[in-house]
């Protein structure tokens, strides 16, 4: 169906990626800080407060998954020194990133308003093209179908830092300027990007070295590992968290309008599941093992427990499920803004006399993030001001109603309960954007892979081919999921969420084809493509360790973005059999499968 | 009344009215002595090349012209609207002369082709769907190469394993040439399972003579045999389902160059008489 040149199948990691992007950021590789370095490191807060010296740093006071380590060794493994480039970019706004960094010598400065322009951080803008375009190209893919692979690539701009790296000094000093932006500086010793690692969040802000600057890069496993020895770093990500992120989630959630500040302190947060090595766990399963995959998933709320709290899930997906026999039976998939164990506790709280305990257990699916709202703070602040219309959909609560109300049971009824679970166990709910295909109408035509590969310079963006439940196929298309495991790691931000409507994007232009992003999906939606000019001649690296060798691009479906008419895909099918679906949109989904 | 079925009918009452119309026209046209002839045919003409122009718009899918879909929707209906168009330009009798001939049947090939391709692309995909062990077209001669290299391994292992050679000389002389290539391309696409059952039947009654080992080696190649069959099943619905068009395209670019043939006669002739 596709006729890349890809080497998706080799699914290689580049250990320094960032190292080939420019030479403009001095970088020491993970597990590659000399003694010298570390003793530097020390020398600086918060390890300054933790130990005195390299000796002292070399004790196994901490511990890591039951085993003592040291600050010492945490460095050695998790940590590597950084210089940053005035105008270079320490983080990007809503980037997803593994890494926290502390500052060591130097100042950064936190843009907090307005958003910067998406070229400086290295995304594309997507601009519809004009009917002049739109009638010559469609002409040209009549009359000269190009090869595939062809990518006219762009000159880079002309100032020192690559698209995406940083800004330019005349951008810097309008930046700094108090009267255009609202920045905030941090010194030696701040830390950013830490929510982001930690609970694997998008940054929340772009920071970007106010000066040449020394910084600390500390990756998600080894900023854990302090935080546990080390209370009062805790103590302070906590604070951290509950100030930048936890009151403001609540506080948007209308149920929650009338929990007071102090009363915040109460609610506990935690992570479940794997952070992001489940997509690698994932892709080595294969069907039978997938069907299995509940029971090896974190329980996070247990059916027949008290439910001593309501859940509130803030990131990632959980499964809602049933004892069933000696399995369980999945009921619904809940993520961000979904809430769990509402029904149970609102019960209680109604008829004390008659308390029941969960009807049903709440799993981690892959990672997700929680919030706890503890049963008295329900009861004392939530209940008595609680508008029964208020309720959210109970996708999300305990399910007690067993009705056609229900969307659990909505959904159950609607698409048939082995598409639930095949939809569960192959975490396809991921998907804001799936490529649904009704085999019963699918003529087999590929007029959606030419629709695509029209719009797309000859080159198709998914294969018309994947898991298949009933009448219903899966696609090998990104779903444009909502938790994009895709943007983790990416070293330069080529790969991005579009804000308007939550596309998400490759930046051919700022790809440097690390395959970072191809070897995360969980899905395989991600090719990476060797890139050919205008002649059809492969476009070599210039520098670097990959000098001489083929440049490759991350590809992957973008929804037809720069095209005006949307999805080709979706266009180009004469029998109305495929379609792209919210996962998420119960109705949706129960549309695609009675029509 | 579900939504496909109003559809459906919403589609042929304004076919019908359409028609209606149309005949209405015509004789109101030769009530008045006119010669319906010349409009009939240029709302004929005008009527093939809208339906040809469905080619073209695929070719162009980037461009707001109407979904696929929808295309090929008001192309159904309007193919059937020809046909009663047809018949009221050149009326309820053969053609004559050669180019008249043609034309006439070329119309009738390209919509009977028409029809029969609908009917296809509505039950080949459940059909398709029913049966099971899904495929992509282009990759179906590698999947044939690997059932076959299987069955060959099979075959070649029952030799050592049982000590007897009654299973490969059968393989030999009954499945060495079904696994070869695709087989009962007809029957499949009538769904008649009479070809398949027949061979396992066979394979059923040679097991009579066969020790508890050389048994095991029929039965796994019996289900190689199940799998071989599922695949040309696919092969021969899903190459069907592609091939229809290579008749149906290109006897309607047949259609526009006689027809157009046809208005420069026509006109050469009258302008003559």
């Amino acid at each position: 169906v596709t006729d890349h040149t890809e080497n998706s199948g080799t699914r290689t990691t580049t250990p320094d990626a960032e190292s080939t992007h420019g030479a403009s950021s001095a970088i020491t590789p993970y597990g590659g800080m000399s003694d010298k370095d570390v003793a530097h490191v020390l020398a600086f807060p918060p390890f300054n407060r933790i130990c005195a010296d390299l000796d002292s740093a070399k004790e196994e006071s901490f511990r890591s998954f039951g085993k003592p380590v040291s600050v010492y060794g945490i460095l050695k493994t998790h940590a590597r020194l950084r210089v940053f480039r005035a105008g270079q970019f320490v983080v990007r706004r809503d980037d997803y990133g593994t890494s926290a960094f502390i500052v060591l010598e130097g100042e950064l400065r936190v843009v907090l308003n307005p958003l910067l322009p998406p070229a400086v951080l290295g995304r594309g803008e997507s601009k519809l093209p004009k009917w002049g375009k739109l009638f010559a190209d469609a002409l040209r893919n009549v009359l000269t179908p190009r090869s595939p692979d062809v990518q006219q690539l762009k000159q880079p701009p002309m100032h020192s830092l690559q698209q995406g790296e940083g800004m330019s000094p005349l951008l810097l000093d309008t930046v700094r300027d108090e009267s255009e932006y609202d920045t905030v500086t941090l010194g030696p010793g701040a830390i950013v990007g830490e929510m982001s690692a930690i609970y694997r969040t998008p940054r929340s802000s772009s920071v970007v070295a106010d000066q040449e600057c020394q910084v600390l890069e500390i990756r998600w496993q080894g900023l854990r590992d302090l935080m546990d020895g080390d209370t009062e770093l805790a103590k302070e990500i906590d604070r951290l968290y509950r100030e930048r992120s936890l009151v403001h989630t609540i506080s948007r959630m209308p149920i929650f309008q009338h929990i007071p500040p102090e009363a915040t302190d109460q609610i506990m947060y935690s992570t479940f599941g794997k952070y992001d090595e489940w997509s690698a766990d994932y892709l080595e399963q294969d069907a039978q093992e997938r069907a299995g995959i509940v029971e090896q998933e974190e329980v996070i709320a247990e059916q027949g427990h008290y439910a001593n709290g309501v859940h509130v899930i803030t990131g990632g997906f959980a499964r809602q499920c049933k004892r069933l026999g000696a399995g369980q039976q999945t009921l619904s998939y809940l993520t961000s803004g979904h809430i769990f164990g509402l029904e149970e506790a609102l019960h209680n709280w109604k008829n004390p006399s008659e308390a029941i305990a969960l009807q049903t257990s709440l799993r981690a699916a892959g990672y997700t993030h929680v919030f706890t709202v503890p049963t008295w703070i329900m009861e004392e602040h939530v209940f008595p001001h609680l508008d029964a219309d208020a309720l959210p959909g109970v996708a999300a609560s305990g399910g007690l109603k067993g009705d056609s109300e229900n969307p659990q049971e909505r959904l159950r009824e609607g698409i048939g309960e082995g598409l639930v679970e095949f939809l569960s166990e192959n975490r396809f709910f991921n998907g804001t954007q799936t490529m649904l295909i009704d085999l019963t109408r699918c003529t087999r035509c590929d007029d959606c892979v030419r629709g695509c590969a029209a719009a797309h310079d000859g080159n198709p963006r998914f294969v018309r081919h994947g898991p298949i439940s009933g009448n219903v196929q899966v696609a090998n298309a990104c779903m444009h999921c909502m938790d994009p495991v895709c943007m983790i790691g990416c070293p330069t931000g080529a790969i991005y969420r579009e804000p308007e409507q939550g596309r998400v994007i490759i930046h051919p232009d700022t790809c440097i084809g690390c395959s970072t992003c191809s070897n995360n999906c969980p899905y395989n939606a991600i090719r990476m493509v060797a890139t050919r000019d205008g002649e059809g001649k492969f476009v070599l690296a210039e520098s670097g360790e990959k000098e001489g060798q083929p440049e490759y691009k991350a590809t992957k479906c973008d929804l037809c973005i720069n095209q005006a008419t949307g999805p080709a895909c979706v266009r180009s099918c004469p029998h109305d059999a495929l379609k792209r679906v919210n996962m998420h949109d119960a109705d949706s989904l129960i549309r695609f499968v009675s029509s | 009344m579900s939504a496909l079925v109003r559809r459906r009918a919403s589609g042929l009452a304004t076919v019908a009215v359409f028609s209606g119309l149309a005949i209405l026209a015509a004789k109101g046209y030769r009530l008045s002595l006119g010669n319906p002839s010349f409009v009939t045919g240029w709302v004929l003409m005008g009527v093939v090349l809208f339906l040809a122009a469905y080619t073209v718009r695929k070719k162009v899918p980037t461009l707001p012209l109407g979904s696929s879909r929808l295309w090929l929707q008001i192309h159904c209906y309007t193919g059937l609207f020809s046909v009663v168009l047809y018949f009221v330009h050149a009326g309820l009798r053969l053609p004559s002369g050669l180019i008249e001939s043609t034309l006439g049947l070329l119309f009738c090939l390209v919509a009977l082709s028409g029809i029969v391709g609908l009917f296809m692309t509505r039950l080949f995909p459940r059909r398709l769907t029913s049966k099971g062990g899904e495929v992509v077209y282009e990759a179906i001669p590698e999947h044939r190469m690997r059932l076959k290299q299987a069955a060959d391994s099979l075959a070649e292992e029952s030799i050592e394993h049982t000590g007897f050679t009654t299973v490969s000389r059968y393989y030999e002389e009954q499945l060495q040439s079904f696994f070869a290539g695709p087989k009962n391309y007809v029957a499949h696409l009538l769904e008649v399972a009479a070809p398949r059952r027949r061979l396992l039947r066979e394979m059923e009654e040679k097991e009579r003579y066969l020790n508890a080992k050389e048994k095991e080696y029929f039965t796994r190649l019996a289900e190689q045999v199940e799998e071989k069959d599922r695949l040309d099943y696919q092969y021969a619905l899903q190459r069907t389902l592609k091939l229809w068009l290579f008749v149906h395209i290109p006897l309607t670019y047949g259609l526009l160059v006689l027809a157009g043939t046809h208005v420069l006669v026509v006109y050469v002739f009258s302008v003559a008489a």
